[in-house]
């Protein structure tokens, strides 16, 4: 009695085992291999004033405002904003940012007022490390170089920066 | 002596609280490689937004810096090679609802004129910012004033390779660093050589005596194209109870398993 208990028990353990490794042959999904980015949120600059010398107004990815220069800042018109743009791939993917030096702001009255794009919340290389489901947030800052009245006198100026994400 | 005020200019520039002009882009898949006998390939884009979106396609030329940093060019580096030469693609511009997808076929031509080697050139898909009415928001501006409006818009490349004849590459990795600071950062250079790009993952592994191994990094998708030779990388490690970086190993393993390339190297710590 003893001996079929202990057949039975080797039975039971074999077939414990072998359903081990069905499970271990077992192909997991195909892991999806795209890339996925949208905008959340613009650069703004915010309200301020500029005198005769120029200046510059500085807002960089965390959303802080400075400046250099003839340049007053104001609590004015809209919030001021790093740009945002939410990021999806697969965990552990690198990604590249990149952009021209600088961007034309042209003027209405054929001036320009130049911007540059010098500030990332991750850095201009960034491995995700989040699930491909979950976003990587990539903030974004700049720096606005302000000529003196003759170089930008008023107006209005606009301009579109672009911002390449990069797969190897 | 200056008869008038100190001249103020108001920059008023105006919040986009709400984004919906643009589309939101999926790309898929992430790079394409026309290998031996391969005629043509597909990538399929996908506006995954909730508003309509016109997304234009394009070519770009890179160059990639030492640091792993995307150069446009255009003009090719001496030994570097542009595809785009050799790639007919259609649609170059599309508008899709939210939701709906688009196939842009890629299809290569002129072969005969290709040597051996590899091509390399980025297909760049652009979401194309909508003209709305932005002059009705510029009435704010003030007299004595410049208002500026920035719109901000993305783009995604990914690499189209081409590969023909008989190519091959070969990795060595050096000058591995650590510096333990805040987090752990581990540094190295890969060494790249032969006539193909690699695109490889690394692991890191800490080994230390009387301790199980333990997986401390993993980076995907590193590539270090033709023509460079060298890539300067920066990645930061885990820090994981129970590692202590003053004694043991670190080994760093990259590998390429399409290009059959693959190095170790290992720093000890002691």
């Amino acid at each position: 009695m003893k001996q079929l208990k202990n057949l039975l028990l080797i039975f039971v353990l074999l077939l414990i085992s072998f359903s081990g490794n069905v499970v271990k042959a077992q192909e997991l999904p195909p892991i999806p291999v795209d890339v996925q980015v949208s905008t959340e949120q613009f650069l703004n600059f915010g309200a301020f004033t500029v005198g005769d010398a120029g200046g510059t107004v500085n807002v960089d990815h965390t959303g802080t405002r400075t400046w250099t220069g003839d340049v007053t800042l104001l609590n004015l018109g809209g919030p001021v904003t790093p740009a945002l743009f939410d990021v999806y791939v697969n965990p552990g993917t690198l990604v590249t940012i990149s952009h021209p030096a600088s961007f034309e702001l042209l003027g209405d009255n054929g001036n320009k007022i130049y911007l540059e794009v010098n500030s990332y919340s991750t850095g201009q290389n960034f491995i995700s490390t989040s699930a491909a489901e979950v976003p990587n947030s990539i903030y974004i800052g700049g720096t606005l170089q302000l000529g003196n009245s003759q170089a930008n006198p008023p107006g209005k100026y606009s301009g579109t920066i672009t911002i390449t994400f990069n797969q190897q | 002596m200056r008869n008038s005020p100190k001249f103020l200019l108001f920059l008023l520039l105006f919040s986009f609280l709400k984004i919906t002009a643009q589309g939101d882009l999926m790309v898929m898949p992430k790079r394409v490689i026309f290998d031996g006998n391969d005629r043509s390939k597909e990538v399929n884009i996908a506006n995954t937004g909730t508003d309509t979106a016109t997304y234009a396609i394009s070519f770009i030329q890179y160059k990639m810096a030492e640091d792993g940093n995307f150069i446009q060019i255009e003009e090719p580096e001496e030994g570097q090679r542009f595809t785009s030469d050799y790639l007919r693609y259609y649609p170059r511009r599309v508008s899709l609802a939210p939701n709906e997808a688009q196939t842009i076929r890629l299809q290569l031509s002129k072969t005969g004129e290709m040597t051996e080697g590899e091509y390399r050139s980025h297909l760049y898909f652009r979401a194309v910012e909508k003209q709305t009415a932005l002059a009705k928001e510029d009435l704010q501006k003030e007299e004595d004033g410049i208002s500026i409006n920035i719109r901000t818009v993305f783009g995604i490349s990914i690499p189209v390779i081409v590969r023909r004849g008989s190519t091959a590459a070969e990795v060595e990795l050096k000058n591995l660093q650590l510096k333990v600071e805040e987090s752990p950062l581990l540094s190295l250079d890969i060494f790249r050589s032969g006539n193909q790009s690699v695109y490889g993952n690394f692991t890191v592994t800490y080994k230390a005596k009387g301790q199980p191994e333990v997986v401390i990094g993993k980076v995907n998708g590193i590539s270090v194209y033709t023509p460079n030779e060298k890539r300067h990388f920066i990645f930061p490690l885990q820090t994981v109870e129970n590692i202590d970086f003053t004694k043991g190993s670190i080994e760093v393993h990259y590998e390429d398993p399409k290009a059959k390339a693959s190095a170790t190297a290992t720093l000890e710590l002691n």
